[in-house]
């Protein structure tokens, strides 16, 4: 066990450093930031006093090197645009990002697994139809098209919710709903066909046979087991539900990491760029990782494997 | 940015419009918040609040609520004395003397003095600070110096005719004290001081910045207790808050939901130019291109109907030019030019004279910060006289590189704002040949140029640039295509016009009626 972690420690470090890397060399690929800093009038004098400033003009491997050193003292550089640290920029929009993914995930799993089960129980009942038509639509279409119609119906028609914006619960409603509505649906129809599977296995048969009542052979055989993959599938849908923040975010306009990456990607902010994409690399690896060493725990042939 | 994303959510908000079309709250008189406090949703990020420093126009916004100048830009784009009270000129151009007035207060308390006013000045020249001001003043200031508390001398090293328009535009004045105080020159931007009409109360990045009226101010008070930016960057959704009453006031309204927007009552739909240019730049100066042909530029201008293009891709929100000097300006615009009109006959004999018969083919860069339908109605007018343009769209950061380094050849859309509301600054820009934007070299506009730098004469300089124009619009240095106009929806109660002319946003005055 001790080496299999340290071995996937190693790995993981390995990992945020190759993003690091990779990210670090992209950005400056992209563009110039002093193009957008200066007005048009700059001479190149003024541009290349700048670069200077900023120690662009150094070779990109001796602005990496500066970059992990600094990062080893928790210095991030500093956000151009927003004369701040960059790694306080970042940490403003860490909370709400987190704030929706894990209300919409909750909402995911909360929604969509007793729905297969439900649905799984009773197929083509008025559950199951139900069920299979939320999936049809979250799977459908993009969780911006329904945070869009939510804020025609209840923001503008009835006047329930306010448009955009972050704040109380009020603001969380409708982006968390129109993203978890995605998750739903996947983990709706993953539940639904893994217990359609566990309900007609032998060992369920065997537990009806024997006179255990429904309740305990759905919830207690059939779940238990259905359920593994779809933790996975949960954990994995932490990563999507990160990406797909970013229209849903651009929608409400909530002040998460994904647009942030986004807009200073596009205003060639690199130190916030650098930063963003360190501490997401970080928070990945870190959830990847507790995950992986859970399993093992939990199951020493996957040490091995 | 988002472009993908933010085209797809225009065209379902749009779609989405149809099926809901009455909004169910009340707007009209219903404050976002209360009667002392005005929201405007601001299309673009607030990032830095050091306004000698803030990296972007979009940014410097907020700059006019926070800062004074020592004259100012009124509304019909007129330098009027603000912090300073006169000014006289040397005879040889090289020295300006300002005299402040006494009862100007920063926003911490302390009495403005000569000596904020020349720190100012140095701060800007100081590279440490990274001033984006810095390129405007370097090369023509030699130094700046209080002569007494009422009295800043700054001497230039070479006349700058529009040296006036710069102060009035750029030199924010801040406090020498508290601005020595701070540890970096970067701290400012946390807790930034002015003299303006509002103070700095908070800022949440990538939500919204805050201000209180500052009530020591030395001019007309705020009308308004409280002013709140709020940051909505997608389109439809500052549509929707404004129509919901979360918002009193917003920028960037698409011009597709100009008429909804007139429609819904208790709203109001403010449309104005913003002394902006929107063009074609053409690489002139490649003498294998065909473009280098003047009769071929002209052709090209002939060939598209500039009318029905802003009737029809941008709803009316723009007006014909006839050259890179606006009709806004209130200087320097010759109004006997007329815009080229659309003659495609005048067009196709045009490209015949030059030698293309057949017309030719080219390409033409769009940033994706211009709707797509601009490059495309253009590449459909062209194609009507033989000439093919083939449109390459591209993010606009990458753009903003190759267009700041000539590389963005050899047609690409185009656009330029101004802060001082001075011709010069579209001129040597995008149309002389040293300009960052310009790839066209005349003699004579050159020529023209070094005198305007030398004239700091209101009249003169009206002169010299109704030449200027005149001479750019015969040589059809560039493709022309609208002004641009800046389209704001507000709640009719609200007693608020927004500043022609110029880029940036008056929000001194705003009341509720």
């Amino acid at each position: 066990m001790l080496r299999y972690l340290t071995l996937r420690i190693a790995q993981s470090i390995v990992t945020v450093l190759l993003v690091t890397m990779i990210i670090f060399v992209i950005i400056r690929l992209i563009g110039d930031p002093t193009h957008l800093m200066l007005p048009p009038e700059a001479t190149e004098a003024d541009r290349e006093l700048l670069r200077q400033q900023m120690g662009l003009s150094d070779p990109v491997v001796v602005q990496y090197w500066r970059y992990l050193r600094q990062l080893l003292h928790g210095d991030m550089g500093m956000s151009y645009r927003f004369s701040l640290p960059a790694l306080d920029v970042v940490l403003a929009r860490i909370g709400p990002t987190l704030l929706l993914t894990c209300t919409s995930l909750a909402i995911g799993i909360l929604v969509g697994v007793p729905l297969g089960v439900a649905s799984a129980v009773r197929p083509d009942s008025w559950i199951d139809f139900l069920a299979k038509a939320i999936a049809l639509f979250g799977q459908a279409a993009p969780p911006f098209f329904f945070g869009l119609i939510f804020v025609l119906v209840f923001s503008v028609q009835l006047g329930w919710l306010p448009t955009s914006g972050y704040g109380g619960p009020q603001y969380l409603i409708m982006p968390s709903i129109a993203l978890g509505w995605y998750s739903a649906a996947g983990l709706m129809r993953l539940t639904r066909s893994n217990m359609m599977e566990v309900l007609t296995s032998e060992y369920v048969k065997m537990a009806r046979i024997k006179g255990v009542p429904e309740r305990t052979v759905v919830y207690k055989h059939a779940l238990k087991n259905a359920a593994l993959p779809v933790l996975t599938f949960a954990s994995l849908q932490f990563g999507i539900l990160m990406g797909g923040a970013v229209s849903i975010e651009s929608v409400f306009a909530w002040p998460g990491m994904g647009k942030l990456i986004l807009d200073s990607i596009a205003n060639l902010d690199y130190a916030v760029v650098q930063a963003a994409v360190t501490l997401s690399a970080l928070m990945f690896t870190a959830i990847n990782l507790a995950v992986d060493l859970l399993y093992a725990y939990i199951d020493p042939r996957i040490r091995y494997a | 940015m988002t472009t993908g994303i933010a085209r797809h959510l225009r065209m379902l908000s749009c779609l989405a419009a149809l099926l809901v079309p009455l909004p169910a709250a009340a707007i009209g008189g219903k404050p976002a918040v209360d009667r002392d406090t005005v929201v405007m949703a601001v299309s673009k990020e607030i990032f830095n609040l050091d306004g000698q420093v803030t990296a972007s126009g979009d940014s410097q916004r907020y700059g006019w609520q926070l800062y004074d100048t020592l004259y100012a830009l009124d509304r019909k784009g007129d330098i009027v004395p603000s912090l300073a009270t006169g000014m006289t000129r040397s005879e040889d151009g090289l020295t300006y003397t300002f005299t402040l007035r006494t009862d100007v207060k920063f926003h911490n308390g302390q009495l403005m003095t000569a000596e904020d006013v020349a720190y100012s000045m140095d701060r800007i020249l100081d590279p440490a600070v990274k001033s984006t001001r810095r390129p405007a003043f370097a090369p023509v200031v030699a130094k700046s110096e209080a002569k007494d508390a009422k009295t800043v001398v700054f001497t230039l090293k070479e006349p700058d005719g529009a040296f006036l328009n710069k102060i009035a535009g750029y030199l924010f004045i801040v406090p020498k004290a508290y601005t020595q105080s701070l540890g970096s020159p970067e701290a400012f931007a946390r807790a930034p001081v002015g003299t303006g009409p509002y103070r700095f109360v908070e800022q949440k990045i990538g939500q919204s910045v805050t201000f209180e009226r500052f009530d020591d101010y030395f001019g007309p008070k705020a009308g308004i207790k409280r002013l709140i930016m709020r940051l909505i960057e997608e389109p439809s959704s500052r549509v929707n808050a404004l129509l919901t009453g979360e918002v009193d006031l917003s920028d960037g309204i698409p011009t597709a939901e100009i008429e909804r927007l007139k429609k819904t009552p208790g709203l109001t739909v403010h449309s104005v130019p913003i002394g902006s240019p929107l063009g074609v730049r053409l690489y002139a100066d490649d003498p294998s291109s065909p473009i280098s042909k003047a009769k071929v530029r002209l052709a090209l201008n002939y060939a598209i109907d500039v009318n029905a293009l802003i009737k029809n891709v941008l709803h009316g929100a723009g007006a014909p030019l006839t050259s890179y000097i606006s009709s806004y300006y209130s200087y320097g615009v010759n109004r006997d030019l007329k815009p080229y009109g659309y003659n495609p006959a005048k067009a196709k004999q045009l490209l015949k004279e030059a030698g293309y018969p057949n017309g030719f083919e080219i390409s033409i860069y769009s940033s994706s910060d211009w709707p797509k339908e601009i490059a495309e109605t253009l590449a459909a007018y062209w194609t009507q006289v033989g000439v093919k343009a083939k449109i390459q769209r591209i993010d606009y950061a990458a753009w903003s590189r190759l267009n700041n380094t000539h590389k963005s050849g050899p047609m690409t859309l185009m656009q330029m704002s101004n802060a001082i509301f001075d011709p010069i600054h579209p001129v040597t820009g995008g149309a002389s040949k040293s300009g960052t934007w310009s790839d066209y070299s005349n003699p004579e506009i050159e020529e023209l140029i070094i005198e305007a730098n030398k004239t700091a004469d209101r009249s003169e300089r009206d002169r010299i640039f109704k030449r200027i124009g005149s001479i750019l619009h015969d040589d059809a240095q560039a493709v022309l295509i609208t002004e641009i106009f800046y389209v704001y929806g507000a709640d009719s109660e609200l007693d608020w016009a927004p500043q022609p002319g110029i880029a940036w946003y008056d929000l001194r005055t705003v009341r509720w009626k």
